[in-house]
């Protein structure tokens, strides 16, 4: 009876669980939407062709400062503001004695190598969690799967950290403003904890395998 | 030989996941500490200055998302290029507003105000269960009635946080959409935080299967 309940609560839990990952890949997608359609849109425009840039911003005389305003609608009041992201529409000038090429180059396979993570983090979650669905817990696929989420997980914070890197350098090579200085995107490091730990765990499963295969010789 | 590499490995993992969670909460404490310190100060000269007045129970910074509000006008503002002294268009997705609303909401401020007193409690709890974890992984002690409470523990710590920050996020969406409206921008609501649920989740997960490995190994020691 107590090992059904088990059962039952794995079950539900997958379950919940790929539901919590669909919620949370589609608030990404809600997310990057309009950017997407921006992206759509511009590219059907007639030259001359611009590029986006996506830009960091800190004030310049730091975070107690307010250099810009708006109107606040509701009040008709001009507001104190301090602008933070930004998305920047510009044509590319060359630079004496820098070429951005090379940048970009790297940029656009860093984005590649991202978006390759992006896709097969989800299929192994998902492949994992359709196994536990079915009761199968100590399995060499399974720890399998959780090996190389844990090992894509920290290759997508080394990725992606360059990847902000790289944006980082061509924003500052391209623009200057007099109220913010450009800062880098902080990459969260909370992918390498997650990293460690989906690692951690898939020893322990390794470990319950291992386990399992004894008792099993035993019988 | 082999027994022992996994031992090694797990060590290893453990190190590094204290270290690194070290590492990922510091930021938080730091930023915590200056911002709150200097958000006091700046707030006092403002006062002083009579730029604002908290008594009112005005809030004083919120950072806001943004999204175009016509699709057509995508760059509506614009910011100068000191490199080209050109103007460039520019379309901006995270402000800080020091809104000045002199509409006290009393009610809200103190919601809020009980919202980050409980979303802070599992800041501190979450990370000594965290290390309690990781010094009984590193000491090979892994399945254990005492870790699985732990695990337990940060799992429901996790739930709590995503629901504290749920509730946290949308009063203070709401609260923006009613004081402030911009002309060319929609307030649109930010990150919610989802991938605490999932954490929390999956945390539980990890629960059931080491209950069964501390079973079968209770088993396992049983038959020999």
């Amino acid at each position: 009876m107590k090992v059904n309940t088990a059962k039952t609560k794995l079950t539900l839990l997958s379950i919940l669980a790929i539901l919590a990952y669909c919620l949370l890949l589609l608030s990404s997608i809600i997310d990057g939407w309009d950017d997407f359609k921006l992206g759509f849109k511009e590219g059907f425009k007639d030259t001359p062709k611009k590029e986006f840039y996506f830009v960091d911003m800190k004030a310049k005389q730091g975070f107690a400062s307010f250099p810009d305003s708006i109107t606040n609608i509701k009040t008709g009041d001009k507001v104190n503001i301090r602008y933070d992201k930004a998305q920047l529409k510009a044509t590319i000038v060359p630079i004496q004695g820098k070429s951005l090429f090379i940048y970009e180059l790297i940029e656009s396979l860093l984005a590649l190598v991202i978006f390759f993570i992006g896709i097969y983090i989800p299929v192994l979650f998902f492949k994992l969690m359709s196994t536990l669905y079915f009761e199968v817990v100590f399995d060499k696929k399974n720890i399998r799967y959780i090996q190389k989420i844990g090992i894509l997980l920290l290759l997508f914070y080394v990725v992606y950290f360059i990847f902000n890197y790289i944006s980082y350098l061509v924003n500052i090579s391209l623009f200057n403003f007099s109220n913010y200085t450009i800062q880098r995107e902080p990459t969260d490091i909370v992918w390498i904890l997650l990293g460690i730990v989906v690692l951690l765990f898939a020893e322990i499963v390794s470990k319950g395998s291992k386990i399992q295969e004894e008792q099993d010789l035993t019988i | 030989m082999k027994n022992n590499n996994k031992k090694t490995t797990v060590t290893i993992l453990s190190i590094l996941a204290g270290i690194i969670y070290l590492i990922t909460i510091f930021p938080y404490f730091e930023a915590g500490y200056e911002g709150g310190i200097r958000n006091v100060k700046e707030q006092n000269k403002m006062e002083s200055d009579g730029v604002v007045n908290s008594a009112k129970g005005s809030r004083v910074l919120q950072r806001i998302q943004l999204t175009p509000r016509n699709i057509d006008i995508l760059y509506s503002d614009s910011i100068v290029n000191i490199k080209t002294g050109k103007m460039i268009p520019v379309s901006y997705t995270k402000m800080y507003v020091n809104d000045k609303s002199d509409k006290p909401n009393l009610f809200l401020n103190i919601l809020l105000n009980i919202i980050v007193f409980l979303g802070s409690l599992p800041f501190f709890i979450i990370p000594i269960q965290f290390y309690k974890l990781i010094i009984s992984f590193y000491k090979d002690q892994i399945f254990t009635l005492k870790n699985i409470k732990r695990i337990k523990v940060l799992s429901t710590l996790y739930l709590v946080l995503y629901a504290v920050r749920l509730v946290y996020t949308l009063t203070n969406y709401f609260i923006d959409k009613s004081t402030i409206e911009l002309a060319n921008y929609n307030i649109v609501i930010p990150d919610l935080g989802h991938n605490f649920l999932l954490i929390s989740i999956l945390l539980f997960i990890v629960v059931i299967v080491m209950k069964r490995v501390m079973i079968m190994k209770e088993e396992q020691d049983l038959t020999i």
